[in-house]
């Protein structure tokens, strides 16, 4: 009889999802690091009620972009410490899999919960409904991009000694076009300006960078896991 | 033909030959900034906007030039690095990334001293400066990047890739350069672009690329040269020739 067999994507990213919900701090810790951030914030500024509202999408897109640091330091160390990530290597499935699945696990846990979040935040800084709906477009081009761009990151800071301090080093000079894109999109279409063409230039930022990134990834392990 | 370039990337023949090209060099660019230095001081008129302050574009666009051309340098040696595990291409990677560093540097200050009494201020977010502030990140970023990691060979290769990572994202920069313009009007660098500069400025600054890109040339090979002796130290031939020397 044969077995029934499984996609392989599928496999790995269950196992990724188990091995998170199995350490619920991993999950929640980045979640509460936005959540803090973004409540602290109005608490030590002195600007009045209206300026804080329009401080709010750079703020919420700040606290993102450090809260999306969180969880990535780990993302290869773990595996590669099992001795799990050789074995993937050496396994006949191709290693694109793998890079895809620890990007999409990320997402999952990190830019999806955000966007989640971001509704309720909102309610504090007292945000007109527009600015949310655009807060949200473009974290959902964002997000995936930061997730992307971070395990290849964290595949190049997984051998230095240093790591917890070379990742946000070497990832947020990267983001800056994300931040720019992002937080031009939101301004511009609250002074009423038509957004849809700088919303689709930054999905083909995204597009670029989801195509790129997973491929550059499998190459820097590759060439630098022996 | 490939075994020529072979032979010219093998480190003792290098070695050689640049210390036979070093006083040349170093003639040219004393030559080029003497006279850029007096072109740019004394022959070129005082602007008609500006007056004499206009002066300080013979400091701060070569070096603007060079920040550029030297990541150019550096990211085809990164790709020699990552593609055919060149030995020289990693040293010169390695050697360009504080040069580059410090002609960013360089630019950005003598920028702020021109824009503080230009426009009235020492800074501006505006996308070109951002842009530059950004590669001197990314200069640093790199340099410190390489230092931590343990394993030499390692090193070289994903600092190599980090300065092709950071080759992608430079067209990215541009592209906000655009965007950024279009909100955002106000003073801009863009005044470099008019064509209509005097013939009679425009020589010495060509002349100060010219010294400047011969000053980053020389400043390279004397680097590569230390370079390549550090890592050689216990070949017959650097004995040999430092024996020379000595």
């Amino acid at each position: 009889m044969r077995l029934k067999q499984k996609p392989v994507l599928q496999i790995l990213l269950k196992r990724e999802l188990l091995l998170y919900f199995r350490t619920p701090t991993l999950l929640i810790n980045p979640l509460l690091f936005f959540l803090s951030v973004l409540i602290l914030f109005p608490l030590a500024s002195v600007m009045p009620m209206h300026e804080l509202n329009m401080n709010a999408p750079a703020l919420i897109w700040l606290a993102c972009l450090l809260a999306s640091l969180l969880s990535l330091d780990a993302i290869w160390r773990d595996d590669q410490a099992q001795g799990i990530l050789t074995q993937l290597l050496l396994s006949p499935t191709p290693f694109y899999y793998t890079v895809i699945n620890k990007c999409i696990t990320h997402w999952l846990l990190t830019g999806l919960p955000i966007m989640l979040l971001t509704p309720v935040v909102a309610l504090l800084y007292a945000l007109p409904l527009t600015t949310i709906y655009m807060i949200l477009m473009t974290l959902m081009i964002g997000t995936p991009l930061i997730s992307c761009l971070g395990v290849m990151i964290a595949a190049v800071t997984m051998s230095t000694k240093q790591h917890h301090m070379m990742l946000p080093m070497l990832l947020l000079p990267l983001l800056i076009p994300t931040l720019i894109f992002a937080t031009l999109i939101i301004n511009h279409a609250e002074q009423g300006f038509v957004v849809g063409h700088e919303l689709l230039l930054f999905l083909s930022l995204l597009v670029l960078t989801v195509t790129l990134a997973p491929v550059a990834t499998v190459g820097i392990l590759k060439l630098t896991v022996e | 033909m490939l075994t020529n370039i072979h032979q010219m990337l093998a480190l003792p023949k290098f070695y050689r030959f640049t210390g036979k090209l070093l006083p040349y060099l170093f003639v040219l660019t004393a030559g080029l900034f003497c006279y850029g230095i007096f072109g740019a001081l004394f022959l070129a008129p005082a602007d008609y906007q500006q007056g004499e302050g206009f002066r300080i574009i013979y400091v701060h666009v070569p070096s603007a030039y060079c920040s550029l051309a030297i990541y150019s340098i550096m990211a085809v040696a990164a790709l020699l690095t990552v593609v055919w595990r060149i030995k020289l291409a990693a040293m010169i990677m390695k050697a360009c990334l504080p040069i580059g560093a410090l002609f960013t540097l360089l630019a950005l200050i003598t920028g702020s001293i021109w824009g503080k009494p230009m426009w009235g201020t020492w800074w501006i977010w505006d996308a070109r400066l951002t842009s530059e502030l950004i590669l001197l990140l990314w200069y640093l970023v790199v340099m410190g990047f390489q230092q931590t990691v343990s394993n030499q060979h390692n090193a070289n290769l994903l600092a190599a890739i980090l300065v092709l990572i950071g080759v992608v994202n430079l067209p990215i920069i541009h592209f906000s350069v655009i965007w950024w313009n279009t909100l955002h009007q106000g003073p801009t660098l863009t005044r470099f672009a008019m064509p209509a500069i005097d013939p009679q400025m425009l020589r010495p600054l060509l002349v100060m690329i010219a010294a400047s890109s011969s000053y980053c040339l020389l400043i390279l090979v004397l680097k590569l040269r230390s370079e390549i002796l550090w890592q050689e130290r216990n070949k017959q031939w650097v004995r040999e020739s430092i024996g020379d020397c000595i």
